[in-house]
């Protein structure tokens, strides 16, 4: 066994190695060596630098509670997991500019709260578990559920520290800057900007790539001001095609701060509701919320709401503050409350997940795929949901199906068979976990291949970053 | 390829001239000199020019290539030959011109694919179709896309894949390189890489993944400017827009003006000074209550609003100039709002009225015609023939990126640079030394950037115009005001620490795919420079900041021009 890093805290108990060698999906069959728990960036860089000397493969994990899809179990022997967890810290917070600077431990169960007293909220995906790593879920593009706000898929990711597979350190967007971060912020800098400097964006880089390519001591994260004034709405309809072009025009309006659409089975796991219960919901309901902030909040909310009623009309959709005996104000706070559980696994235990992304203008079309294959296979009397999220302010959709299950049920052969469908239908697996991790890159041309062997090349050249999480990471 | 031609430039090989026949055909390759003149004109447009008309460096020959297959068969070409090459889409400034005595230039302008995808709000785009066109075909379906500060003549493909990308708009159309969806691009080894949703064959909607965004290996906040190969098509995203159709032009040139669609003002507000422009900006950003907000400089309103230097300079006499033109009101905000209905209409026009009086601020007043020129500029992004009017050449600086806590210092700083050579008997530009530039981008931060006016025909002009520009940089490397965003070439590896380690990564990009340095262009890195060099450049920064140090590479750009 290798020695460990000096002066940082480790945990070479079997229990807890035996604990990050699998994950709810994954039956992984490789023990970490170690479990290192760095309290500041200062021990990440130490941490990654004796990686280097020692060969030592890393696995960096930020969250806590119950870990999915296989990116933070190692693939390789003698790997050391970095947990990231005990990073807790909100290092700054502006009202004024809208932004916060924390590192990778802070939890979506804790942000809000870390927030409120500056008078801000955090962007979030769909009912994130109190556990997840605010960091962690930015850096895998989970989306967020405000479309309107969602310019780029770097979103909501402002200037940030990182620690590259090499042991560089890079200052990234406008936090390359002269002076600790400290001074930066006693100057007046605010680390709003991801892209750059100079003509590269190593924080894009570092999306989607699994922990593969370097660590994230610190990140500025765009927020939300916390609102005066909210107001959410149901828009349904049994028309798929219907709730989805109502979506569109609000969120190409710009008109609510939470857009999205999902099906009545998702609709009931997200109201806490039995999936027998769907049948008394739409079948199709795009959820949204109009935020006032600041200036004339009731007003502001008055004419967006005016405006989406005029979109529901031209499109025949029908508006309803209540659905399945809970309003859509409720559930717009349920979606703020953090819960360690997955509610995704609240009725029968376990789930099986699908996403990808898809252009809006076809999404009925995928959809009617995904339908038609699921009517015919053995899945066909299990409840899928669906989550359709509007991304870059509605330009494309991360769509997203799950199948809540017993925890026993094998059902991995029909829902790879699922995702193999939605490959041949148009599904971009942008996000390669799961089943579809490798199905990810079968319509690759070689293109993506290339790049992530390049990227893996520049910043991690010794391979010591979760190794063999890509096929393509050792190729050139 | 060893011959040269009696003004000693290299002539095409018969070899590599016949390969080239083979790939495009004969008549779309030419080393004729009357047509590669077109190709080395020494505008001084976004550079300090050279006293010569045409630029020292012209290419071997021109390719005209129409499909991206052609244009990797260029490159391989190239390389089997041992030459560069430089990528040439709209051709804006000097930007597009060679710069080795080896290089062949690849002219893009069969490439004009350009196709609207209006449910999506995107557009799909070759690297010939011009803003202007997407933006007339977007329009059709009420939707507009980015226009960089350039104009409508620029490329998008170019703005958003390689250079900068910034426009006047950014505050609702956002910034190009964050526009750019999936990416088609030939490595400068001649192989075609497609990125996001396009490597699957699945669209052009997605910019990244599988997995990492490896695009920003190439593409960070400049732009590597032709010099990591060349992209061919993109997937840009298009911004809604609350008019459809065509958008009437009335009155003649130069005084185009454009009446304001229903639901939209044009308004512009005038602060006591630039702490209450700074407070004003921060409630102006809450709640999205401003479509696009423009900081422009006094003297440019003018140049805008006057059809002749002549009228500018008899009204700036008579003091007869529009308020929004008069020196005294630099601390404004030009703000438009464009809504759907008039209940969003009154309470943008009304919360914006409520939050510049609450900072003291008042609305200048300008007539209906006055209204319309500065909205058809602001709507196409017509400013900077206008701007360039006063003297024929421009150059900019700073590119500030950060809070808009930094527009009182940005100004000052500006001004403070400008200052000596602006007034009479100065060697830039005569007039007010307020240059600066200013908007927010996506309702969040502030871009900041100075315009240097100077006279093209003058060597001491020229030379006034380098020696700002290199004070820009040497004064924020002393007080900075956030990120740096027009740094480029050799200046970046100087600024250091300021730009952390993206010059350093943006060679090991340019190493990894152009070990040769076939991709020729001075708007990227240095490439292969040993690292004990890049180390050691940043402790010369004193040396570089020192005045006449500074001086004497002012004149040497003059005279070589940049």
């Amino acid at each position: 066994m290798t020695g460990l890093p000096s002066g940082i805290k480790a945990d070479r108990s079997l229990e807890t190695r035996n604990a990050f060698a699998v994950d709810r999906d994954t039956a992984g069959s490789i023990v970490p060596q170690a479990v290192l728990y760095p309290s500041r960036f200062e021990d990440v860089r130490k941490i990654v630098a004796w990686a280097n000397e020692t060969a030592t493969p890393l696995v960096p994990v930020s969250s806590t509670g119950e870990r999915r899809r296989g990116d933070t179990v190692p693939m390789v022997e003698a790997a050391v997991m970095v947990d990231l967890s005990g990073m807790r810290r909100l290092i700054n917070a502006d009202t004024r500019d809208k932004i916060a600077i924390i590192e990778p431990g802070v939890d979506f169960g804790s942000i809000d709260e870390l927030l409120r007293p500056h008078g801000l909220r955090a962007f979030r995906p769909l009912m994130p578990r109190s556990g997840k790593s605010v960091i962690a879920s930015y850096l895998d593009r989970e989306p967020i559920v405000n479309a309107d706000v969602h310019w780029d898929p770097a979103d909501p990711f402002g200037g940030t520290l990182i620690v590259t597979g090499g042991g560089e350190i890079t200052l990234n967007g406008s936090a390359a800057l002269e002076g600790s971060l400290t001074e930066q912020l006693d100057r007046g800098h605010r680390h709003l900007v991801t892209y750059g400097p100079g003509n590269v964006d190593l924080t894009r880089v570092l999306q989607g790539a699994q922990g593969t390519l370097g660590i994230m001591g610190w990140a500025a994260i765009y927020c939300e001001r916390l609102p005066q004034v909210e107001e959410s709405i149901f828009v349904a309809s049994s028309n798929l095609a219907t709730v989805v072009a109502a979506m569109r025009d609000a969120v190409h309006q710009r008109i609510c701060t939470t857009a999205f659409v999902v099906d009545n089975i998702h609709l009931a796991m997200l109201l806490g509701l039995n999936v027998d219960q769907a049948n008394t919901l739409p079948a199709w309901t795009f959820f949204a919320t109009h935020a006032g902030y600041v200036h004339s909040p009731e007003q502001k909310v008055a004419w967006q709401r005016a405006a989406l009623e005029v979109i529901a009309k031209k499109h025949g959709a029908d508006l309803c503050h209540e659905l399945g005996g809970k309003s859509a104000d409720d559930l717009a706070v349920t979606l703020r409350d953090p819960v360690p559980a997955n509610y995704r696994d609240v009725e029968f235990g376990a789930h099986k997940e699908l996403f990808f992304l898809h252009p809006l203008s076809t999404a009925k079309e995928i959809i009617a795929a995904q339908q038609k294959h699921l009517s015919s296979s053995d899945l066909h009397n299990c409840p899928v949901g669906t989550y359709i999220q509007p991304l870059a302010q509605g330009t494309f959709l991360h769509v997203e199906r799950v199948m809540p299950h017993a925890a026993g049920d094998d059902v991995d052969a029909e829902w790879t068979s699922l995702a193999q469908i939605s490959l041949d239908a148009g599904a971009y697996y942008s996000r390669p976990h799961g089943v579809f991790r490798q199905l990810a890159f079968s319509r690759d041309d070689g293109s993506a291949r290339r790049m992530i062997a390049a990227a893996k090349t520049m910043l991690d050249p010794n391979n010591i970053m979760n190794p063999n999480r890509f096929d393509a990471q050792e190729a050139r | 390829m060893s011959a040269k031609t009696d003004k000693g430039r290299l002539t095409l090989d018969p070899e590599v001239r016949i390969e080239l026949e083979n790939i495009l055909g004969a008549r779309n390759i030419t080393d004729d000199p009357a047509l590669m003149s077109g190709y080395a004109w020494n505008t001084g447009v976004g550079k300090i020019a050279s006293s010569d008309k045409f630029a020292a460096l012209w290419p071997i020959a021109v390719a005209l290539p129409a499909t991206v297959e052609e244009v990797a068969a260029i490159v391989k070409c190239c390389k089997r030959h041992g030459l560069s090459f430089r990528p040439h889409s709209t051709g804006y400034g000097s930007m597009g011109c060679v710069t080795s005595p080896d290089s062949i230039c690849i002219d893009l302008r069969r490439m004009k694919h350009l196709e609207i995808l209006p449910e999506d709000r995107m557009a799909v785009i070759g690297p010939y179709a011009t803003a202007n066109q997407l933006q007339a075909e977007a329009r059709k379906h009420g939707l507009t896309c980015h226009v960089v500060g350039a104009g409508p003549s620029h490329s998008p493909l170019a703005s958003a894949t390689s250079l900068i990308g910034v426009g006047i708009t950014s505050q609702f159309t956002s910034a190009n390189m964050r526009n750019m969806l999936a990416w088609e691009w030939v490595t400068p080894e001649g192989d075609i890489i497609r990125g996001g949703s396009a490597a699957s064959g699945l669209g052009w909607y997605a910019s990244d993944g599988p997995g990492p965004g490896t695009r920003g290996l190439l593409r960070g906040f400049f732009g590597a400017g032709g010099g990591l190969g060349v992209f061919t098509r993109i997937g840009i995203k298009l911004y809604p827009i609350n008019q459809k159709g065509k958008m009437e032009v009335i009155g003649k040139v130069p005084q185009l003006r454009s009446k304001l669609p229903p639901h939209t003002a044009l308004l512009h507000a005038i602060f006591p000074d630039y702490e209450a422009q700074r407070a004003a900006t921060f409630d102006l950003l809450q709640d999205d209550v401003c479509t696009v907000l423009l900081r422009m400089p006094p003297d440019h309103i003018g140049w805008t609003l006057t059809r002749t230097n002549a009228e500018f300079v008899q009204r700036t006499k008579d003091k007869t100039l529009p308020e929004p033109a008069i020196l005294d009101n630099g601390a404004s905000w030009t703000i438009l709002i464009a809504s759907r209905s008039e209940a969003e209409h009154r309470w943008r026009s009304e919360t914006v009225r409520a939050i510049v009086a609450s900072h003291n601020g008042r609305f200048a007043e300008m007539t209906q015609e006055e209204e319309e020129v500065l909205y058809h500029n602001l709507a196409t992004s017509q400013y900077v023939p206008r701007v360039l009017r006063a003297s024929g050449g421009i150059t900019t600086s700073f590119g500030v990126l950060d809070s808009f806590h930094f527009l009182p210092q940005a100004i000052e700083m500006g001004e403070k640079v400008l200052a000596k050579d602006t007034a009479p008997g100065g060697d830039l530009c005569e007039g007010s030394p307020d240059e600066q530039w200013i908007w927010p981008h996506e309702g969040r931060y502030m871009w900041a950037e100075n315009i240097i006016h100077f006279d093209p025909t003058s060597e001491a002009s020229r030379a006034a115009g380098a020696r700002a520009l290199l004070t820009h940089f040497a004064d924020q490397w002393k007080r900075p005001l956030g990120t740096t965003g027009l740094l480029v070439g050799p200046i970046q590896d100087v600024t250091g620490p300021r730009i952390g380690k993206a010059p350093a990564f943006a060679r090991k990009v340019k190493s990894y795919f152009d070990k040769d340095d076939r991709s020729k262009t001075k708007e990227y890195v240095i490439p292969n420079m040993p690292p004990v060099v890049e180390k050691v450049l940043p402790a010369f920064r004193p040396i570089f900041a020192f005045k006449p140090v500074q001086s004497v590479m002012a004149k040497i750009l003059a005279k070589k021009g940049m």
